[in-house]
């Protein structure tokens, strides 16, 4: 749902947050600050996988955390390497452009304190998933603590399948409007030409690829399987938003 | 995320032909979790085979007309046969149709297989246009954690992932080191035992049979998106006739695309085209004939789909650049040139070369001698260890594609 909205900005790193907040209904900050709290000691180390432009990685080095945040994208990197510029906690924070499926070969057993991810696994398939959070407990040192934010299918039936027929018209619209990425020219006759040509293939292609984002399904039990005790569990925006803490067991 | 991005080189048949063995075994159905030999001879029932082969014509079906359309499947580790810790590891993407000929073409030998996710897109298109990447290779080397059972560290990626996989890269992001394949797949037992990629291996071709079916191919996914045009001017009574003279023109521009007059491919769908207006004007002539308005309709249709049978043509060969796409994704020509004093002569431009543009001069250094075949796939410019190829043109447009 979120890349509609972020089209519509020019500056998309920039103005992430921004459309994150609005989208989540403000959610996503009160989240945040809920992890810091819980997180932020001076010279605990964590992880946070998928940080885009970095405002929680700045949240904690502001409690004194040392972080590595790392992102697949360049451009979310720049943007926080340009908020965290000129600022005293510049030192506590590591920013690598690395994918999540790379933690392995960077980081030995038990480097960290805790691992953040807050919607990143949601992006990855079901295998992936079970692999990233196996490495998360294996970068974990013992009684290390895992925090994961993502999106969920609430559990009533009824606004499961709510949530399910407002979720589908705007995937549809996500996809369709991200067509047009590619297109170099800006000529709106052109666009709409394309459009309109295109548009069976694009429905076919809709049809027949995975989303790029979905809700994760069996979130508590993956989390468990990969070796977690889990100690918090919160619900926001109607059980479609989930938090979960756990603890490495052993 | 966008799909159906046409790349900017060529639509992709190469990395996955093979001719229909008599006997087909379905080998979709198969888990990835398989680790032993089927325990039932695999020709179990004749009824039951030819029960699975009508259950799955609709798809078959749906993949010939529509093979421009992403088909996916789950990622995931194939053995082949009795695989050991130093068998061979191969990878593809997790296009059905792809996976379905790799594996045909690998029946009897023991290797792993890795089916990279790459959007259900051919190894050609996807690495192109960046659904093939480094990432997928990660992705699908952690999750497969193929790294326990083989004890060593070489892949073998198939040739035309060379547009998107740059395989120094892969090593230092990975550990792992990586060869390119053939480009077919049925090439690949061979390779296998020669270690060798022969001349034939390493270039593509377009056989009639390549040319039919992806003259199939076209006609589909022209038929989709262009008969809304005739049913909206004449009325939809005029949809099958149009349709059927896209299938006509596509088949007759596929199989006459080396000898059809004509320097362009819509020069050459015009030639075709004005056979059938010919025809037409002919039979104006004889008494009871159709009528002028008639006339002038299909001629108007003819005209309209070898416009659209010559534009698409070449993005449904391996041969030729795309040109439909410049007109959406702006021009993807690539003037190559080597850079003499960077080139260190490795040959890896010529290696991945789909077609022949390279050759080494008598200084050791590589000379793009033949422009004219270039098909603007890229992979030299991917692949070349000291940049030493760069694109006068410049738009950079395609490479910006190619690495997503």
């Amino acid at each position: 749902m979120p890349y509609v909205l972020m089209k519509l900005f020019e500056d998309a790193p920039r103005r992430f947050d921004r459309w994150m907040g609005i989208l989540t209904l403000g959610r996503v900050e009160e989240i945040r600050d809920q992890i810091a709290e819980s997180v932020a000691r001076p010279g605990v180390r964590v992880l946070e996988i998928g940080c885009g432009p970095g405002t929680m990685a700045a949240l904690l080095a502001r409690r004194g955390a040392e972080v590595v945040a790392i992102d697949t994208s360049g451009d979310m990197l720049r943007e926080a390497e340009r908020k965290l510029e000129a600022s005293e906690i510049k030192a506590r924070v590591q920013l690598k452009n690395l994918s999540a499926m790379e933690i392995e070969d960077q980081f030995p057993e038990g480097t960290f304190d805790r691992v953040i991810g807050i919607l990143v696994l949601s992006e990855l398939t079901d295998d992936e998933i079970d692999y990233v959070l196996d490495e998360c407990r294996r970068v974990l040192r013992s009684g290390g603590q895992l925090f994961v934010v993502d999106e969920v299918e609430p559990e009533p039936i009824l606004r499961r399948w709510f949530i399910r027929a407002v979720r589908y018209p705007m995937r549809f619209i996500t996809f369709l409007v991200l067509q047009a990425k590619d297109l170099k020219s800006s000529n709106i006759w052109k666009k709409t030409l394309y459009y309109v040509i295109e548009f069976p293939l694009m429905v076919l292609t809709f049809l027949a690829v995975p989303p790029a984002t979905h809700p994760i399904s069996d979130f508590e039990e993956r989390v468990k399987n990969a070796g977690f005790r889990l100690i918090g569990s919160r619900n926001f925006l109607g059980g479609t938003l989930r938090l979960l803490q756990g603890e490495r067991l052993g | 995320m966008s799909t159906i991005a046409p790349p900017p080189g060529s639509r992709a048949v190469g990395e996955d032909e093979a001719s229909p063995p008599a006997q087909e075994k379905d080998f979709s159905t198969r888990t990835r979790s398989e680790l032993e030999p089927p325990a039932r001879p695999s020709h179990a029932k004749p009824r039951g085979a030819l029960w699975a082969a009508i259950a799955r014509l609709p798809k078959r079906l749906f993949q010939t007309v529509f093979r421009v359309v992403p088909f996916p499947i789950k990622p995931g580790l194939v053995r082949i046969g009795n695989p050991g810790r130093s068998s061979p590891v191969l990878v593809t993407t997790n296009y059905d149709l792809t996976v379905r000929r790799v594996r045909r073409a690998l029946e009897g030998l023991d290797c792993y297989l890795l089916v990279a996710p790459a959007a259900g897109v051919d190894v050609w298109c996807a690495a192109t246009g960046g659904r093939f990447t480094i990432d997928s290779v990660i992705s699908i080397l952690k999750t497969s954690r193929v790294a326990r059972l083989v004890n060593h560290r070489r892949l073998i990626l198939p040739q035309l992932a060379a547009t998107g996989i740059n395989i120094f890269e892969l090593r230092k992001r990975s550990g792992w080191s990586a060869v390119f394949g053939p480009v077919r797949a049925e090439d690949i037992p061979d390779y296998l035992n020669t270690r060798r990629r022969t001349e034939s291996m390493i270039r593509v071709s377009f056989s009639v049979k390549e040319r039919l079916e992806m003259s199939t191919a076209m006609w589909g996914s022209l038929s989709l998106r262009y008969t809304l045009f005739p049913c909206l001017i004449f009325g939809w009574r005029t949809a099958p006739g149009f349709v059927l003279i896209l299938a006509v023109l596509s088949a007759g521009v596929a199989l006459g695309c080396f000898t059809l007059p004509g320097k362009t491919f819509v020069q050459k769908a015009g030639f075709l085209g004005l056979l059938g207006i010919a025809g037409l004007a002919g039979a104006l002539l004889l008494p009871g004939g159709p009528g002028i308005r008639f006339v002038i309709q299909w001629t108007a249709l003819i005209a309209f789909a070898s416009f659209l049978a010559g534009t698409a043509f070449p993005s449904y060969s391996p041969l030729w650049a795309c040109g439909y796409s410049k007109l959406f994704y702006g021009a993807c020509d690539l003037r190559l040139a080597v850079v003499e004093d960077q080139c260190i002569g490795c040959r890896i431009c010529d290696l991945v070369c789909p077609v022949e543009c390279f050759t080494l001069a008598t200084n050791r250094k590589m000379v793009f001698a033949n422009p004219g075949i270039c098909v603007g796939c890229g992979a030299c410019l991917i692949q070349c260890p000291t940049d030493a190829i760069i694109n006068e043109v410049a738009d950079d447009h395609l490479l910006k594609t190619a690495h997503g």
